[in-house]
């Protein structure tokens, strides 16, 4: 384990200091975007619930959609963390064969990379959100709190390992353009970013319940607002679990058939 | 060292007609083509040699060294390195070997360059004393310490390299694959990169593995040459053999007052009488003949020249790499080799 670290820690520091040193416009203007698209969203549902003069929307009151929307956003930026665009770009340029002459683990890799900007991000931005909405509507205990946070990160783990495999078809289609915004629409729709899955007709909601997209952003933001009992924290965790492993044995073999597969182009 | 045997490595391309039209069919029927870009080669490598492995673009050099890295997995045949067989145990091979692409980097592109080699250090778990005398050592052989505190954007071309190539020494490799490292280098830089990786292959004994298009890198660093022409390898042995191998040619200048059409067909007439492969050409006044010495001597051609006509200046040259490879790229010596 420690030795883990000592290989790829180096790609996260190196990732977020290369981001710092080099991008700080980027990493303000990152923040700004998120800023304004949270307001637009804060206002379609203040117009939404006066004029439809709801005090409960499908079991929101306006109060916890406000915190949904703050914090399905904030979720949005650590687990959407462009993984897929790494991904395809280095199968495209042929430059990730200058990662696979190193002994480390592709994977491991990205994801150190990947990692080290999500954190980076979560400190400067999303940890300012998230102090700053638990102050303001004081829900969730500690306990929640603690399934909170371990539940965003196997979410992070979920949308990476999904990510990743999107990625690797780069392998074969050699322009990911198009697949790539697809996934991303998708995701955002079926992981609860644009509105609660409990919006969505039953039995949607009843396949949604199975696919991995819920565990995402869904999961954690529920449990934060406290809308599960104990049982259902311990089932969506679990579900969340399960996905990982067989996401990450998809990724395994996957890889393993499409490595063989590489063509470098470009020299 | 390194072992390969009856290797192959097909790759296959779809090919799509041109045009607007073409675009849209090639959505719907693909053209399948497998192109074989290595063509059951077998070789073997012994520590300590520095092999010059030189063909023409496409001819399949940089695939035979990405299979060796274990980058690519070869169609058919095998691949020992050390006793690994590189594709299957790409990460334990890869603690053993450092490679340098010309036209890519390993560098991070946004740090310093000091930052990337402590990166490297970590990732490869080098020792602390053992990272700062080889550190100390590779900045020295390659000029770096000027420019190790600037991010490497701001690297030119020259440093670039000599940097890249410190990156995959650091960790104390067996062998060094080195594709096309001298590429778009002015000539000093390359003396550089050249003494460096002589230093490195005798104070160290590192075996290296060496690709490139300028002939004076083969010239003063190889001590054996391989040649691959359109996947298949014609030629494996030393720079003295070469000539034997592919004819032992010397080209003949002669500058020579009043040049007539006349004059010309009598020296090819002459030349090709004992030498049929011999090679007549003229530019102005200036006749240049290639032939092979162990047929044609250089005495009777100058003899006849100077019986026929009144010569204002000669060269004689031996062929050296430089011209089989022109002969080679061009396509002509295939046949006569075969």
């Amino acid at each position: 384990m420690k030795k883990w670290f000592k290989t790829y820690l180096p790609f996260s520091r190196a990732t977020v200091q290369a981001h710092i040193l080099a991008y700080p416009f980027e990493t303000f203007m990152y923040f700004f975007g998120m800023t304004i698209g949270i307001f637009v969203v804060y206002y379609i549902w203040k117009i939404i619930y006066a004029t439809g003069g709801y005090n409960l929307l499908e079991g929101f009151t306006f109060h916890e959609m406000i915190v949904y929307v703050v914090l399905s956003f904030a979720a949005m930026q650590v687990t959407d963390n462009g993984t897929v665009w790494i991904i395809a770009d280095e199968i495209k340029s042929g430059n990730i064969i200058m990662n696979l002459i190193k002994p480390i683990n592709y994977h491991m890799r990205v994801f150190a990379e990947v990692g080290g900007i999500t954190g980076f991000l979560t400190m400067v931005m999303i940890f300012p959100v998230l102090i700053i909405t638990i102050l303001m509507v004081k829900i969730g205990t500690p306990i929640t709190m603690m399934f909170f946070i371990f539940s965003l990160i196997l979410g992070v783990v979920i949308s990476f390992l999904f990510d990743f495999i999107f990625g690797m078809l780069a392998f074969y289609v050699k322009n990911l353009w198009g697949i790539g915004f697809g996934k991303y629409a998708l995701v955002r729709l079926l992981s609860g970013a644009l509105i609660p899955l409990v919006f969505f007709p039953k039995p949607i909601q009843g396949v949604l319940n199975v696919l991995p997209f819920k565990g995402i952003i869904y999961t954690p933001v529920m449990i934060f607002l406290g809308k599960y009992n104990s049982e259902e924290i311990l089932i969506n965790l679990l579900t969340q679990m399960m996905w990982i492993a067989v996401l990450g044995l998809m990724n395994y073999l996957f890889w393993k058939k499409a490595i063989t597969k590489l063509t470098i182009q470009g020299g | 060292m390194i072992q390969v045997k009856n290797v192959t490595k097909d790759f296959t391309i779809y090919k799509k007609d041109s045009g607007f039209k073409g675009a849209v069919k090639g959505l719907f029927v693909r053209k399948k083509e497998i192109i074989k870009a290595v063509n059951d080669i077998s070789f073997e490598i012994k520590k300590g040699e520095i092999i010059g492995y030189i063909g023409a673009n496409g001819a399949g050099k940089s695939t035979t060294i990405k299979m060796m890295t274990g980058v690519l997995t070869p169609s058919s045949g095998e691949i020992t390195v050390s006793g690994l067989i590189p594709h299957e145990n790409r990460i334990e091979n890869a603690k053993h070997i450092g490679v340098v692409f010309g036209q890519r980097t390993q560098l991070w592109w946004d740090l310093p360059l000091e930052e990337t080699f402590t990166i490297l250090k970590e990732i490869y778990n080098v020792p602390d004393d053992a990272y700062k005398e080889r550190l100390d050592y590779l900045v020295n052989l390659l000029d770096i310490q000027a420019f190790i505190k600037q991010p490497v954007r701001t690297l030119s071309l020259g440093q670039r390299m000599r940097a890249d190539l410190a990156a995959a020494m650091l960790h104390s490799p067996d062998i060094l694959y080195l594709d096309e490292p001298t590429i778009g280098l002015d000539v000093l830089v390359k003396e550089k990169i050249r003494f460096a990786i002589k230093d490195l292959n005798e104070k160290y004994k590192v075996t290296v593995i060496l690709t490139t298009h300028d002939m004076s890198d083969i010239q003063e660093l190889a001590t054996r040459i391989m040649i691959i022409e359109k996947g298949v390898i014609i030629y494996d042995g030393s720079k003295e053999d070469i000539n034997k191998r592919f004819g032992n040619n010397r080209m003949l200048e002669l500058k020579i007052e009043n040049l007539s059409e006349t004059l010309l067909q009598e020296v090819s007439v002459m030349c090709h009488k004992k030498d049929k492969k011999s090679i007549v050409i003229h530019e102005d006044v200036v006749l240049r003949i290639t032939f092979n010495q162990d047929r044609l001597a250089v005495a009777d051609i100058l003899g006849f020249v100077m019986s026929q006509c009144k010569v204002l200046d000669f060269k004689l040259r031996d062929q050296d790499i430089e011209d089989i490879a022109k002969r080679l790229y061009a396509g002509g010596i295939h046949e006569e080799v075969v």
